[in-house]
């Protein structure tokens, strides 16, 4: 799976995306933003507050419960404000 | 103001659509608001900050050792005790910086019992620099050997956005006539009455109280926990009465964390207020940008495709300035029908002030663009602009192609309205026919339109909003709400609505929206969505409110609760209006009875918009709505100075809920809008402001404040409360373009870089006989030499 970071994210994790390998038993949205700030510390500093951070997977919005596949692309993009 | 007319009557007996007073209206024209600026706590220190004044060096050495003992200081800090706070929309910021990276960089910080001994202290910190090569424009930025600005953004590269729908280059192939142009929105400031300032206290378990001019407390506490290095759980954020925001306080910017470092540091409040000219430097700006815009068209004035290329100015940091073409290509895909859109836009780091939020959020600068555009194709294929507009303007029911829905449409509407009132088309007409007559002073006249977001922008996971309510035992009701106000008028908006809903009168309805430990959660004042999202979320409470208290009713004196209704402060019957009991007796008798029960609901409203995403293409607002301006001017062609005569607006509206604030809105974005487009200008030279003072930038006040005629075109919003869009912003939004059409009708001058000063008009007229007259003597010259 290829995570891409905006923002804050891509600060925090140092890179703009990244390939990880995603585990069979990983197979929602939710479920991905559950495992990934298991996976050192990197991630469960950066990932806080991953909760507030809209997910699209392939390009399209994702809920928690949407299916995520390891050859799927998921964006990480924190809130904006605006005018 | 001249004239309101509104499309649609209201309903006799309801309070929607009528005149009513913001509740703190009486204080504030009595002089008894006591804004965040009046604050004092006890034991409370003040705050001064030393700013580089240099737009990008290296600190070699900084020695606060005198300035720490002078008496009457209680800390200094530097950038050393501030390292690894980074916080920001890519976290490139501290709260005090080791390296100058702009001009208002915050070196140093210093409290004290009082402001002369902080400016004293100030005095006595030496600091040594390196200066470095500047960047200071983002085309320099972007070229392969400038000085980088942060070591983590290679290129002075930072954010970038695309979105692409249709074939470009086969709608391009397809077009009779293209316009292709380069604009240039200059940077203006929001010029806030209340200066920035913020009051910073930790109690005994760390918690930190911050008082604050914020427009968005809770994402606020997430932002500002970083620059901390808090859990944002451990702030509560406190606004009290503001002088003015208007975008300028989306974000964290560095006096705030400033402020809570040195309480923390000290133990005792600590207050940081800006000066003017501290405002001025200091402050976010509207977002400059260089727009690379194409627009093409049939020759039945039918449009093919709309292309824009933009370049930002990011500045030293990031702020929400950058952020803007989320916006911005929504007005480049849905300002009119257009089929194939291409948008891409970069962000490039320079040595220059940053920007923020600003009323009209990235629209400002892209309808300066494509509503000039619009009257430029007219001309070219020699339609009458009115009817090329009336041609590609979307209808009800039409989607943009970023899936903007547009549910309620009035564009034609608000088109045929303000045309209709100022009788564009024949004066346009007639003063094109005069441009060229003898005469010093043009009359010109010019209609611009836009389209914005009316149902707030879910940029955010939710657009949502809490409300809670309470009716005591006296019928007196509590509004808790996650609203903020900051001199819109939403404390009007929702006790109008609580009014209407229950029954009650409107001094008997407390507001309760400035404190993060007490209101529930919003995502704050932007996107022209509060009186949308918030009205929505009371009169659902009231709602709520409303049946208990009916269910009440019925189970205490057996009449139906769907007879019964709630009317001047009693419970009546529907059908003939009798009342049944007053209403503060049914709520004690509630109250005090063998099962007791009091009048508290909740309600949290989520708009149905749906989350922005990665690929820019959803329905992302609740509601959308245009508004159209025409501006008559009468133009010295001596001196360039424009005069602005009258404005005509017709905006979809959705419906009016509070008259006087809906006027007020309209007016006061004017004022903002006609100053983006005649007279203020931030003048940045080498990363350096130069007019740092309302002496050298202009504001609009009321004397120059043109007659305005209103027209509110009630489009009945489905999603919005009693059919209400949002429309703070579009005022501020359409009118500059609107002078720069009208600029053009009078004299044939077009202007791509606002504002249209005197010096900048009569320079490009004088640039335009002589370039009339050139061929006329070359040709007598070639006629001689023959």
């Amino acid at each position: 799976m290829k995570l891409r970071y905006f923002a804050w994210l891509r600060s925090s994790m140092g890179c703009e995306a990244e390939e990880i390998a995603l585990p069979a038993e990983i197979r929602t949205v939710g479920m991905l933003l559950d495992w990934l700030p298991t996976q050192g510390e990197r991630f469960r500093r950066a990932f806080e507050f991953i909760d507030v951070v809209l997910v699209s997977v392939n390009r399209e919005y994702a809920e928690r419960s949407d299916p995520v596949r390891d050859e799927d692309e998921v964006y990480l993009v924190p809130p904006i404000a605006g005018g | 103001m001249d004239k309101t007319a509104t499309a649609s009557p209201n309903a006799p007996k309801t309070l929607i659509g009528q005149r009513v007073k913001k509740p703190d209206a009486p204080d504030k024209a009595a002089g008894k608001t006591r804004y965040i600026n009046d604050m004092v706590l006890p034991q409370m220190l003040t705050a001064k900050v030393l700013f580089a004044r240099r737009p990008h060096a290296r600190i070699v050495r900084i020695d606060t050792t005198a300035a720490a003992k002078l008496p009457g200081v209680h800390a200094v800090l530097t950038g050393a005790d501030a390292a690894g706070l980074h916080f920001g929309f890519v976290r490139d910021n501290v709260p005090l910086k080791d390296k100058v990276r702009c001009e208002h960089d915050a070196i140093a910080a210093v409290a004290a019992e009082t402001e002369e001994i902080a400016q004293q202290a100030l005095a006595l910190i030496e600091v040594e620099y390196e200066d470095l090569p500047g960047v200071f424009t983002p085309e320099d930025g972007a070229r392969e050997d400038a000085p980088q600005i942060h070591d983590n953004f290679p290129g002075n590269r930072s954010l970038h956005f695309a979105f692409k729908h249709g074939d470009l280059a086969a709608a391009e192939a397809a077009s009779d006539v293209i316009v292709d142009n380069v604009f240039r929105p200059h940077y203006v400031t929001h010029c806030c009455m209340g200066t920035s300032c913020a009051i910073a206290d930790f109690d005994h378990k760390g918690k930190l109280t911050i008082w604050t001019q914020t427009q968005y407390p809770y994402n606020y506490k997430m932002d500002l926990a970083p620059a901390l290095g808090m859990h944002p759980g451990d702030i509560r954020v406190i606004q009290p009465p503001v002088g003015g925001a208007f975008g300028s306080k989306l974000d964290v910017y560095p006096y705030e964390p400033i402020a809570a470092l040195l309480a923390k540091k000290t133990g005792r409040p600590v207050k940081l207020t800006y000066t003017r000219e501290e405002e001025f430097r200091a402050s976010p700006t509207r977002q400059s940008a260089i727009i690379h815009m194409r627009t093409g068209c049939t020759r039945d004035g039918t449009l093919t495709f709309r292309s824009a290329d933009v370049l930002l100015d990011n500045g030293a940091y990031t702020s929400w300035g950058p952020t803007i073409p989320v916006i911005m290509m929504r007005t480049t895909s849905g300002h009119y029908r257009v089929p194939v859109v291409d948008f891409k836009a970069q962000a490039i780091y320079t040595n220059n002030p940053y920007a923020g939020s600003f009323r009209g959020y990235g629209n400002v600068q892209t309808t300066w663009a494509t509503a000039q555009q619009m009257d430029m194709l007219a001309d070219q294929v020699d339609i009458e602009p009115l009817a090329f507009h009336l041609k590609n303007a979307q209808l009800s029911g039409e989607t943009t192609p970023q899936k903007s829905f547009l549910r309620e449409c009035a564009l034609v509407e608000c088109l045929q309205t303000a045309a209709a009132a100022s009788d564009y088309s024949r004066k346009r007409k007639e003063y094109a026919a005069l441009r060229d007559a003898p005469g010093r002073y043009k009359k010109g006249i010019g209609l611009a339109s836009s389209i914005h977001n009316a149902g707030g922008a879910k940029i955010h996971k939710s657009d949502g909003i809490g409300t809670i309510l309470k009716v005591d035992d006296y019928a007196r009701v509590t509004v808790i709400s996650g609203a903020s106000e900051i001199g819109q008028g939403i404390d009007a908006v929702i006790t109008l609505i609580v009014a209407e809903e229950l029954g009650v009168p409107l001094e008997h309805i407390t507001l309760v929206n400035n404190d993060s430990d007490i209101a529930p959660w919003d995502v704050g004042v932007h996107a022209s969505r509060t009186t949308f999202i918030a009205g929505n979320g009371t009169r659902r409470a009231a709602r709520k409110a409303k049946a208990q208290i009916l269910a009440g009713a019925e189970k205490l004196l057996g009449e139906p609760a769907a007879d019964l209704t709630l009317r001047e402060g009693a419970v009546v019957r529907v059908q003939d209006g009798k009342e049944i009991i007053k209403l503060e007796r049914l709520l004690r008798q509630m109250h005090f009875q063998a099962e007791p029960e009091l009048v508290m609901v909740t309600d949290y409203y989520e708009p149905k918009s749906e989350p922005e995403g990665a690929a820019h293409s959803s329905d992302h607002s609740a509601a959308y709505a245009h508004a159209v301006h025409i501006a008559e001017i009468t133009v010295d062609t001596l001196t360039g100075e424009i005069k602005v005569d009258k404005v005509t607006v017709a905006q979809d509206v959705g419906r009016v809920i509070n008259r006087m604030g809906l006027e007020g809105q309209i007016e006061g974005g004017l004022a903002i809008g006609l100053g983006y487009a005649l007279s203020e200008d931030m003048r940045i030279e080498q990363g350096h402001l130069r007019n740092a003072c309302f002496r050298d930038y202009k504001l609009i006040t009321a004397p120059e404040m043109p007659p305005v005629e209103m027209h509110l075109i009630e489009s009945d919003c489905a999603e919005g409360p009693y059919g209400a869009k949002g429309i703070s912003e579009l005022p501020t939004i359409v009118i500059a373009p609107a002078i720069a059409n009208a600029l053009t009708n009078a004299t044939g001058v077009r202007i791509f870089t606002p504002p249209m000063t005197p010096e900048k008009v009569a320079r490009a007229i004088v640039e335009q006989r002589r370039q009339a007259s050139a061929p006329q003597a070359a040709a007598q010259l070639e006629g001689a030499t023959a």
